[in-house]
């Protein structure tokens, strides 16, 4: 089922619309759990407030947390909450200060009747048709059983929603107090998390509607909400032309038979300072010349001493970023989480049409992203960029600066079409580079290395290294047929 | 003197709960004599106020409450004693002060009304 085009309420939060597949579906009850601090309450206002600010009633019954925090906590947050009504059932100052503490009868008995009373007589006069009560978990203590309490919280949400409502709820959830029978009566769940990976939004039910499981980034502060749905590559796409694209340098291209493929991720594989920044320069500052944005995400190095770099071998990037056809930009570390990573990726291939994407390194992604799933999240962020037709451009370090090759230190060779290496070489007694390809998807590809060298009139790839042997190996010996040469 | 003209008496000390109480037994059709410490319940006893039966909360009161059941009884005024929880000191001593049942709080607002509702008729 995928119902986007009715009449969905935002929930106020672009992400977790999205998320939602356009957002919740009206005349129903969402239940949002979470622990203290989660952010239920913040989303609720949020969920009000998208109402209100589109002439909808609103009205927020709290049970707990004094309409006057409440407002002080959503002006901080720039919230403008002048649509809302609130209807504060929480204990006052009074009950403390004026003995109005009683044991005499239970308070299901004393408290239920008044508060079905006020509750009834709000939703009446005000006729919202957004609602959000925090926390519904409140009633619990209001009901003799659980029996009474299930009979009660069916009949509350029914009367809410056939008075024409959406309402949105909390729970507090607790060992102790589970709130499972909460989750059976609620028509959708949005659970908030917080561990030490971030704060995390997942959507485990959703009667009627199609909605993107698994675990969502969020971000709470002072602005308020953010959720970053997780990458679901399969649903995005746009037709391409797989052509080949130039490096710009003829000898690259000779060995890539003509050069890298539209929609193909690319490893630059090779030790520490042994080129692939540069390499990676030279594909993008060839994308520049056709008139094709290209992004570099650095996840280690700062811009400027990358541009700088670039300046000093030639490859012209502060022209292309003047002209807006590169850009160079930091990743600060945990800055941001794989979800979040993505977001920004997306903005640049859909938003700003960029055609080749680099991201450097794969162990920079790995220390900077806040998670652990690295294969998982390189995955999707890849396939949906090759589907979107993206040229992808991946450096990949090698912990190794000579000896036994790998190509990464990572299990995620499956991911690239293309690999590409670099490698340092003792010729001589002189250190020397070398280039190689080592596969390529979709065409044949030179199967010998050359010279790479990195000058001030920029990169050059010499002719095949024919006369040499255990290149790999990193200390290669000359083949006794091309002995003295 | 007819019963619906006689009152029912409750002792006790917590104010809410007192509250609470004097609410439900009116709704329930009738008059209540609320007091909140002793020395007022001996007053309305000196009076010769025209109670028919009285609910005593012995919650927060000294020794000296169990005085007042035992003249309670002496005047012939039905007394039901509430307690804050199920103890059989509680119960030995309201019984040999005078009183007809122990009841335990939290009260079941139903029950009540029916214990209530068989006090008043039986004077009828």
């Amino acid at each position: 089922m995928n119902d986007t085009t009715d009449n969905r309420l935002s929930t106020g939060i672009t992400g977790l619309d999205e998320v939602l597949a356009g957002g919740l579906l009206p005349g129903r009850a969402y239940l949002l759990r979470g622990g203290p601090g989660t952010g239920k309450s913040t989303l609720g206002l949020n969920f009000l407030i998208a109402g209100a600010s589109k002439g909808e009633k609103a009205l927020f019954i709290t049970l707990e947390e004094a309409e006057t925090s409440l407002r002080i906590n959503a002006a901080k947050m720039g919230m403008d909450l002048s649509g809302i009504d609130f209807l504060d059932i929480s204990p006052g100052p009074d009950y403390f200060s004026q003995v109005e503490t009683y044991d005499i009868f239970a308070p299901a008995e004393v408290e239920r009747e008044p508060l079905t009373q006020t509750i009834t007589e709000a939703v009446q006069q005000i006729n919202p048709v957004r609602v959000f009560l925090d926390p519904l978990t409140q009633f619990r203590y209001l009901s003799s059983d659980v029996f009474q309490f299930r009979k009660q919280v069916l009949s509350f949400l029914r009367f809410l929603t056939q008075s024409g409502a959406t309402v949105c709820f909390t729970s507090e959830n607790s060992a102790a107090m589970p709130d499972d029978d909460l989750q059976f009566m609620a028509d959708g769940i949005i659970t908030l998390d917080y561990n030490d990976f971030g704060r995390h939004v997942i959507i485990s039910k959703f009667r009627g509607s199609n909605f993107t499981g698994r675990s969502h980034s969020m971000k709470l502060d002072a602005s308020g909400i953010s959720v970053y749905p997780r990458l679901v590559p399969d649903v995005h796409g746009v037709a391409f032309k797989a052509d080949s694209i130039s490096s710009g340098l003829p000898e690259l291209d000779k060995m890539l038979q003509g050069g890298l493929e539209r929609g193909t991720v690319t490893f630059l594989s090779g030790p520490t300072g042994v080129g692939k920044t540069s390499l990676g320069g030279q594909f993008m500052k060839a994308a520049a010349l056709r008139g094709e944005r290209s992004v570099l995400f650095s996840l280690e190095e700062e811009t400027a001493i990358m541009l700088g770099r670039f300046e000093a071998i030639g490859l012209g990037a502060r022209g292309a970023i003047n002209e807006g056809n590169l850009l160079v930009e930091k990743v600060e570390p945990l800055q941001f989480t794989p979800d979040e990573f993505v977001r920004r990726v997306r903005y640049e291939v859909e938003e700003k049409h960029t055609r080749i994407v680099m991201i450097d390194s794969a162990s920079g992604y790995r220390l900077s992203m806040r998670g652990q799933e690295l294969v998982s999240n390189l995955h999707a962020l890849t396939k949906y960029l090759q589907r979107m037709g993206v040229t992808v451009l991946l450096a990949v370090e090698t912990s190794q600066l000579t000896g036994d090759f790998r190509v990464t230190d990572y299990d995620i060779s499956y991911l690239a079409d293309n690999i590409l290496f670099l490698r340092y070489l003792e010729i001589d007694g002189r250190l020397r580079k070398a280039i190689g390809v080592l596969k390529k998807r979709l065409t044949d590809f030179e199967k010998t290395l050359r010279e790479f060298e990195i000058t001030s009139e920029g990169i050059k790839i010499g002719q095949p290294l024919t006369g040499l042997r255990g290149i790999l190996s990193g200390i290669p010996t000359w083949v006794k047929s091309e002995e003295g040469q | 003197m007819t019963a619906s003209s006689k009152k029912l008496l409750i002792v006790g000390s917590n104010f809410r709960n007192q509250e609470l109480l004097s609410e439900f037994i009116e709704r329930l059709g009738y008059g209540v004599t609320r007091v909140d410490d002793l020395a007022a319940m001996d007053q309305v006893l000196d009076d010769h106020q025209n109670i028919r039966f009285a609910l005593v909360d012995i919650t927060g009161f000294d020794q000296n409450v169990w005085e007042r059941c035992v003249r309670l009884h002496s005047l012939d005024i039905p007394l039901l004693v509430i307690s804050p929880k199920q103890s059989l000191a509680v119960r030995k001593m309201g019984f040999s002060h005078g009183a007809r049942t122990i009841l335990e709080k939290p009260l079941v607002m139903r029950e009540l009304a029916d214990t209530i509702h068989g006090f008043m008729r039986a004077d009828e």
